[in-house]
């Protein structure tokens, strides 16, 4: 059959899945580098990702003269050492991919129109700050983060990249062992897309949610992007590329059911918790407080949860008006601005009478592509590393875009695309639409979640882990039960299909990790932090239809 | 499921200026939401929320809304 029977073709250098800030410096990184570049997005590209409706500021090195200000300062804390905040980013990559790009992206969104802090008397001219247990004052605020996305979109644009959104994206398509485009569906129209390109860069979520319920009950009101369900993670599987981090689970502390944090604005102005006593139970922890690492904060509050010595608040009492102001429009203007003015005002929220509720309920996953020095995995023409920090993302997906042009050139003719397994991927798509009845995607969702909170939650071991494998996939076996009425519900029905698959891979990751103490679970069979852990990584792939697993480093 | 769940935003249809404008589609909360919640009410041609429950409350209708006509109303279990 004719490929362009079976959906729209559309056919590019490099093609960019996901239009968040890691595919934003993709689409700038292959525009630069002088590609044709196709950026496919769920949402749209002006609100899709995290920084949709904020961001809080840029971490950035400025070499301004002092040590820590250097990209070896930097480096160092996000890739040095156990309690490294990027500890699947190798200080070499972090060197050569993200540390070079960190000003020139900053300049870039300078001249795009994003304003950042001032301060005439620091020797950059930024109001710099440090803010989560940094050793040197590496944050700079925007002035106007509640625009970001929309400015770096309409920078993304004027770069001449190609745009497409409301897409969801199914499938990575290989041919020869190479990554060689990707399908998807428009689910406004209905459409079905078949992307051909001569590399593919993995732009899509870093986090995985909905696998946890949150405060409110409702999943979709987590701490990230609720509409990412593991989509990437479970697409490179499927491609037959190695991941690591799968198991990495995180979560924050949020204002009681909001789902964002403001942590950092309200710590880097010495706001700090306290508990049902009122005490500063934190520094029972750990003497750096609230400057200790944000899972490890998590883990206490959960903790005093467990000890009954609920609620849990953030005491900003000691706050004076100038910075209760300053905190404000810092929290109006990073993500989830809106909602953070809601909510002080509709919960009538006076921070200097009285502290603030908090809780750490829900959490989320992680997983990347295994990658080279150059940002390419071990699937031939899929590249990308998504940091998930919004100046380390962009800059690692400008990289990954420059690396993956370098490689397209090489490429004579488009790759051939087969037309039998798109034909089958199709009808797969589709088939929710077609059925008389069938469990509604939420109903399903609900089971997985289930299956996780139950037997994969905070406190875990190896016989909960393999026992919700073996749900999982009885799970999965039932994700062919699901009708979906519209094309939005298609849409749901296959994140659905995408978290069922990708809660396997993270439970058997995580199966594989024995220990404790860096993520925001204990494992009761291996209750510690173990040091000969420290660098090295969970991998995980297929082959042949056989699932691998590995460790390294 | 979505018929019982109060609406997470309120929409000032006074200053709906895209209803008013008849403005081209899609207009930019319906397609700024990432979350494919908001749809057009063809009777009535004002944007509904048709997916309450799948709203992450992140305010990017807020923002892009041109006539500043969306306010976010929190759910019941954000106020207690």
């Amino acid at each position: 059959m004719e490929l362009s029977k079976l959906g729209k073709v559309i056919d590019t250098d490099i093609l960019v899945l996901g239009g968040g800030t890691n595919g934003c410096g993709a689409a700038l990184g292959a525009r630069d580098s002088g590609a044709r570049v196709l950026v496919i997005d769920k949402g749209s590209l002006e609100s899709c990702g995290q920084p949709g409706s904020g961001q809080g500021g840029y971490n950035t090195y400025l070499s301004t003269g002092p040590e820590w200000d250097t990209a070896e300062g930097i480096a160092e804390y996000y890739c040095g050492g156990a309690e490294a905040m990027c500890a699947t980013l190798s200080t070499e990559l972090f060197m050569k991919g993200v540390a070079p790009w960190m000003i020139p992206l900053k300049d870039r969104l300078e001249s795009a129109g994003v304003e950042f802090v001032k301060d005439p008397d620091d020797p950059s001219g930024y109001l710099r700050h440090s803010t989560c247990g940094m050793k040197g004052k590496w944050t700079i605020w925007f002035e106007n983060g509640r625009y970001i996305k929309r400015l770096l979109a309409k920078e993304v644009r004027r770069s001449g990249a190609d745009i497409l959104g409301q897409i969801m994206l199914t499938k990575i398509l290989v041919q020869s062992r190479r990554a060689v485009g990707a399908v998807g569906f428009n689910y406004w129209t209905g459409e079905f897309h078949i992307f051909r390109a001569k590399c593919v860069v993995l732009s899509l979520a870093v986090n995985a949610l909905r696998m946890a319920a949150a405060w409110t009950g409702n999943p979709f009101i987590a701490l990230n992007y609720p509409y990412n369900t593991g989509s990437g993670q479970v697409m490179a599987y499927d491609a037959g590329a190695r991941q690591i981090a799968l198991e990495k689970a995180s979560a924050s502390p949020l204002p009681l059911g909001l789902g964002a944090p403001g942590l950092n604005t309200f710590t880097g102005h010495r706001a700090h918790f306290i508990d049902a006593q009122k005490e500063r139970f934190l520094l029972e922890y750990d003497p750096r407080g609230e400057d200790m690492p944000r899972h490890r904060i998590v883990m206490a509050m959960r903790e005093q949860q467990i000890r009954g010595n609920v609620p849990l608040y953030l005491d900003c009492r000691h706050f004076s008006d100038r910075t209760v102001q300053e905190v404000r429009d810092s929290l109006s203007d990073d993500g989830h601005g809106p909602a953070f003015d809601a909510y002080f005002e509709q919960r009538g929220i006076d921070m200097q009478k009285e502290p603030i509720e908090y809780e750490v309920e829900g959490w989320k996953g992680g997983g990347s592509l295994l990658v080279n020095d150059h940002f390419e995995s071990s699937l031939r023409g899929l590249f990308g590393y998504n940091p998930g920090t919004f100046s380390l993302a962009l800059c690692a997906g400008y990289s990954s875009a420059v690396a993956a042009v370098e490689d397209a050139r090489k490429l004579k003719e488009f790759p051939e695309v087969g037309t039998d397994l798109i034909e089958e991927e199709k009808e797969r798509v589709y088939a929710p639409l077609n059925r008389d009845a069938g469990y509604h995607w939420r109903q399903y969702e609900d089971v997985v979640r289930q299956v996780m909170r139950y037997y994969v939650g905070t406190v875990r071991s190896k016989q909960s882990m393999e026992r919700a494998l073996e749900k999982l996939k009885v799970l999965e076996g039932y994700a062919g039960e699901i009708k979906a009425k519209n094309y939005h519900e298609l849409l749901r029905t296959h994140e659905a299909i995408h978290l069922v698959r990708y809660c396997q891979l993270a439970t058997r990751a995580a199966l594989e990790r024995k220990e404790s103490g860096r993520d925001v679970y204990r494992r009761i069979d291996y209750p510690e932090q173990l040091p000969e852990w420290n660098g090295k990584q969970v991998v995980i792939w297929q082959e042949k239809g056989e699932q691998k697993v590995s460790v390294v480093g | 499921m979505s018929e019982f769940v109060m609406p997470p935003i309120k929409i000032d249809v006074e200053k709906c200026i895209c209803s008013q404008n008849n403005s081209p589609q899609p207009w930019p909360c319906i397609v700024d939401c990432p979350g494919d919640c908001i749809e057009l009410e063809k009777d009535n041609n004002l944007p509904v929320v048709s997916y309450p429950d799948e709203c992450w409350y992140c305010g990017n209708c807020v923002i892009s809304c041109p006539g500043q006509a969306i306010e976010i109303v929190l759910p019941l279990a954000m106020l207690i």
